[in-house]
């Protein structure tokens, strides 16, 4: 990707940079409310080691099957926020802020 | 000192979780792991999806065709922009549906996943307000354009940016 110097981000550009900031604090925020299935069962049964093992069995494993695709999820919404911008600078003919763009969407 | 801290994290979580929650325990772990279930189908589509993606010819489109409904570039563009994420939230339309009802039958239940993974379901796994700007303009295009556009893309996911660099400029 080429070098992109002084760059000026416009209102569209920052705008869209606040929608994926959310975007990714809601994949944040999705692996927190999954994980709460997760704590709620170890602390209720934790007094019995054998239960406390079985959600070892169960539940961490789907924890982290969770944890592995909240990211693929919040990289296919943020993409599709880039792809809006590209749109955008490219009908608007703005060529470096579409640059950027293409240079974030390449990145993803 | 570490780990009284994530103890401490810990319970927190519990108490604002059996504040919130409506629903048992065993109910609200069985639904928080059919959410996870369905994440995970939906993020290995989302991959097989990208990989179609990657694979894909750039489609290619007639300058002449096109300036038979005048179609401009810029709406061109756009065009091609709302059929490339039509068909990339189509390859997995099912197991976003899947996923998304699997939250909302958590939400219903659960106050405090109602909180959590509402607003998560709709920035994450619901199509844009400017997606569905883009459909209507290109509902606005005649109708045999339309057809022409969507022959020439066909039904698979493809790859934007190289479909946007290899348009030819219809107002020429």
């Amino acid at each position: 990707m080429a070098n992109i110097s002084g760059l000026q981000l416009d209102q569209a550009s920052k705008d869209a940079i606040k929608r994926i900031h959310e975007k990714q604090r809601l994949g944040n925020l999705l692996g927190a409310a999954l994980s709460a299935g997760v704590v709620t069962n170890i602390f209720a049964r934790s007094q019995s080691w054998q239960a406390s093992y079985n959600i070892t069995q169960t539940d961490w494993s789907l924890y982290g099957q969770a944890m592995k695709s909240v990211p693929v999820i919040t990289r296919a919404a943020i993409r599709k926020e880039v792809e809006l911008m590209i749109l955008h600078y490219h009908t608007h003919q703005n060529y470096r802020l579409l640059q950027f763009w293409e240079g974030v969407y390449e990145g993803l | 000192m570490k780990a009284y801290k994530w103890l401490g994290f810990c319970g927190i979580w519990l108490t604002g979780i059996a504040a919130a929650s409506n629903a048992s325990h065993d109910v609200d772990v069985f639904l928080a792991q059919q959410v996870s279930q369905q994440l995970e189908v939906l993020a290995q589509r989302i991959q097989t999806c990208d990989a179609l993606k990657d694979n894909a010819e750039p489609p290619v489109l007639s300058a002449t065709q096109l300036q038979q409904w005048s179609v401009s570039h810029e709406v061109l563009v756009n065009a091609i922009g709302y059929l490339s994420q039509h068909n990339d939230f189509q390859c997995h339309q099912a197991e976003r549906q899947a996923a998304v009802y699997a939250m909302g039958a958590y939400a219903a239940v659960s106050a405090n996943a109602d909180e959590m993974l509402t607003p998560v379901s709709h920035g994450l796994l619901y199509p844009s307000e400017q997606y569905y700007q883009l459909m209507i303009q290109f509902q606005t295009l005649p109708q045999a354009a339309q057809q022409y556009l969507q022959q020439q893309v066909g039904e698979a996911p493809f790859d934007l940016l190289a479909a946007i660099r290899g348009l030819p400029n219809a107002s020429e």
